[in-house]
């Protein structure tokens, strides 16, 4: 298995798509982390005890922030590096060659996955160390030990969140024959969840429990709960949720209740223990969604017939 | 006599002189045609020591003809007993030249003139005034009794004489350098029209003008006629650095006449606060614009002073400061700030700044307050905060490790 990890991770850094994709999220998040900075340099008063994790999710200027940027374009770098990973060897026939050696099936496919995740985990702790280390080099000094465990889990969720992605690209790679609909495919499931699935949830809130002016109060928490319920469809919200808590000490989740007393509330930032319960849910559910899109795909792989045509 | 222009003037006077002469040969003395009086009003006076006796005589002729009346005095020695004319020039004089008719409101007026010898005893002195015609004839003779009295005080003796000054509201409240207004009648108490020369006594610094009321020029005499009273405005300004109650001497003089008044001008002196950087105030050193590096402590000077002409009590100094800063002013508190004027010299303040440790770099404003029972002020100070290099470099070690690490990844994994 360790074979064809290796060979699969230099394949991914070898391919010219992989380099471009990586510079360019590289130079966006850099971009988005510079302007972060020199916020703060114009209002240094206002920035509050975690720096370091207002580096991430502060946006200045136009750029969004480097959050908003991973929740949006991330899923394409994990999609890019899944979405031909089976078809494209039927396609250029090298299956029944791979698996004529000795080795077993789903060592082949776990080889694949394991390799996509090691080569998203490089690039993503590689932007958040640069991040850092400019960040270091701006502030004068180093970020706290809460701030890096954060860091740390940050980039722990992230990389389950890219490996969604990832295992949704093998996934479809395995469903379809040819590479361009698996990427097709890849693109309009990106676009459901990162998009549609924003706009459908104020709909089907608004339907099911429509709300005005002069609605109650009770109306509105409705409203508002069925529109979150339907947004946690999406691993992009997921995400999102999960690294607010993460990012944002004081975050206290997105419930009505929260957005109604946010200025009754003191925001001390909290402990990590209280950050992890809030997201807990949600990562487990990013991990589970994960775990069931790589298992469909095993499956289906599994019990596939594979001719040496 | 109304009816004497209708009439050649011979022919009138002869026979108004006979009817004179038959009808009414009760005429005092003199000649029958000729009708001269002269006389006083109070032919009994009494004077102070050391005070003129001036007294009106009127003189009329209700008779036909021109008269020239020659006047004498008898009466003590040394006296110095005159005639002057009653109106301003004051002329001694002689003789009177009376035209017919001038009775009534007509009468001529002068004044018969008598100061008392320096060491005449107090006492009755009878005078007597002789009027006499042209061809030497006694007209008149008007005895007059003069007491000299030695009761009258100096003061009285002058008030006479003088000028008598005063003022409603003979002390004022003002700020340095703002103008206030005397209003100060002088009464001239003389019978005659004087000249009275204005100065005042006044400290060094002060401004004085005087001007006539409901004017704008400024004068140094002005003309009051006999027994008359004029209001004068007496423009007083005091020097910024004047302060508390400032005595200041009106001067009114007249030949030998000298009359003083006292006016008191309280000026009440304004603190004024300022603070300065020694950049401001030296020249060099540093401005309000200062650099620091983060958990660093580091002195800053800036200096503290009273312009104006009072003193400021107990001033406290403070800073309000980024959160987590460490900023202590030294020293916290002053009793008494005197005006700069008098202690020559700003107070020094040192201020010593902490950024908190970790702080981010940029521009973090320090206030500092002072605060005073009259007045207060304060300063900005921006900080500009750097980061340490000794981190910078760490953080540009970790990209470069990071960036290496990643080319070495690519190059390796990328070859195989």
């Amino acid at each position: 298995m360790s074979a064809i990890f290796w060979k699969e991770l230099a394949d991914h850094f070898g391919s010219k798509r992989f380099i471009i994709f990586f510079a360019l999220i590289l130079i966006v998040a850099g971009g988005a982390v510079y302007l972060a900075g020199t916020g703060f340099a114009e209002r240094p008063d206002a920035t509050g005890p975690f720096v370091y994790l207002q580096l991430f999710t502060s946006s200045n200027g136009g750029l969004p922030s480097f959050l908003t940027f991973l929740s949006f374009f991330g899923p394409l770098i994990g999609v890019l590096l899944g979405f031909d990973a089976i078809n494209g060897e039927f396609a250029r026939g090298t299956v029944s060659r791979v698996l004529a050696q000795p080795i077993w099936r789903d060592s082949w496919i776990n080889g694949k996955f394991l390799a996509g995740l090691a080569a998203l985990g490089i690039v993503l702790s590689g932007i958040i160390l640069i991040v850092v280390g400019l960040g270091i080099f701006a502030l004068g000094f180093p970020p706290s030990g809460s701030e890096l465990l954060r860091l740390l889990i940050f980039f722990a969720v992230g990389t389950v969140y890219l490996g969604f992605w990832l295992s949704l690209g093998i996934l479809f790679s395995i469903v379809f024959r040819h590479a361009a609909s698996s990427a097709l495919a890849s693109i309009a499931f990106w676009l459901v969840f990162t998009l549609l699935l924003f706009m459908a949830a104020d709909l089907i809130a608004n339907q099911v429990a429509p709300v005005s002016a002069s609605s109650t109060a009770a109306a509105w928490a409705k409203n508002e709960q069925i529109r979150e319920t339907v947004l946690r469809f999406s691993p992009v919200a997921l995400f999102e949720e999960a690294t607010s808590a993460l990012l944002l000490p004081s975050y206290r989740g997105l419930g009505m209740v929260e957005i109604l007393t946010r200025h009754q509330v003191p925001t001390n930032p909290l402990s990590i223990g209280q950050s992890m319960l809030i997201v807990w849910p949600q990562l487990v559910g990013l991990i589970g969604l994960t775990a069931v899109c790589f298992a469909i795909s095993y499956v289906i792989f599994m019990r596939r017939e594979i001719r040496s045509t | 006599m109304m009816a004497a222009g209708l009439l050649p003037r011979r022919r009138f006077l002869l026979i108004t002189g006979i009817l004179t002469v038959a009808l009414i040969s009760v005429a005092p003395i003199g000649f029958g045609q000729r009708a001269v009086n002269i006389y006083t009003d109070y032919p009994s006076v009494v004077i102070h020591e050391g005070k003129e006796l001036s007294l009106d005589i009127h003189l009329t002729n209700a008779g036909g003809q021109e008269e020239e009346v020659l006047l004498s005095v008898e009466g003590p020695d040394g006296w110095n007993a005159r005639f002057e004319t009653s109106s301003y020039p004051m002329i001694q004089i002689q003789a009177v030249s009376l035209r017919p008719g001038q009775t009534g409101k007509d009468a001529v007026t002068i004044r018969f003139k008598a100061r008392p010898p320096a060491d005449s005893p107090p006492d009755v002195y009878p005078f007597t005034l002789i009027a006499k015609g042209k061809d030497g004839t006694v007209i008149r003779k008007i005895p007059i009794e003069v007491t000299l009295t030695g009761e009258g005080s100096a003061e009285e003796a002058s008030t006479d004489e003088g000028l008598e000054l005063s003022t409603d509201y003979p002390s004022l409240q003002a700020a340095p350098g703002d103008q206030i207004s005397f209003d100060v009648r002088i009464q001239n108490k003389a019978s005659d029209e004087r000249v009275v020369d204005l100065g005042a006594i006044a400290p060094l610094g002060w401004r004085i003008a005087f001007v006539p009321r409901y004017q704008s020029q400024q004068i140094t005499s002005i003309k009051i006629g006999g027994n008359g009273t004029e209001t004068i405005r007496v423009q007083v300004t005091p020097p910024m650095t004047a302060s508390g109650d400032v005595p200041i001497t009106f001067v009114a003089r007249t030949g030998s006449v000298e009359e003083k008044l006292d006016l008191t001008v309280t000026v009440h002196g304004e603190p004024d606060l300022k603070l300065g950087t020694e950049a401001e105030i030296t020249g060099t050193g540093e401005t309000r614009n200062i650099r620091a590096t983060e958990g660093r402590e580091r002195t800053y000077t800036f200096y503290l002073w009273n312009e104006g002409t009072a003193p400021l009590h107990d001033l406290h100094l403070f800073a309000s400061k980024p959160q987590d800063w460490e900023v202590t002013v030294e020293p916290e508190r002053i009793d008494v700030l005197d005006p700069i004027s008098q202690t020559r010299k700003p107070e020094a303040i040192t201020v010593k700044i902490r950024p908190r440790s970790r702080a981010i770099p940029g521009d973090y404003q320090v206030t500092i307050t002072a605060a005073a029972q009259e007045q207060h002020d304060h300063i900005d100070i921006r900080v500009s905060v750097g980061s340490s290099m000794k981190w910078g470099w760490i953080g540009v070690g970790i990209v470069l490790v990071v960036v290496a690490g990643l080319v070495g990844i690519f190059v390796r994994l990328g070859r195989r």
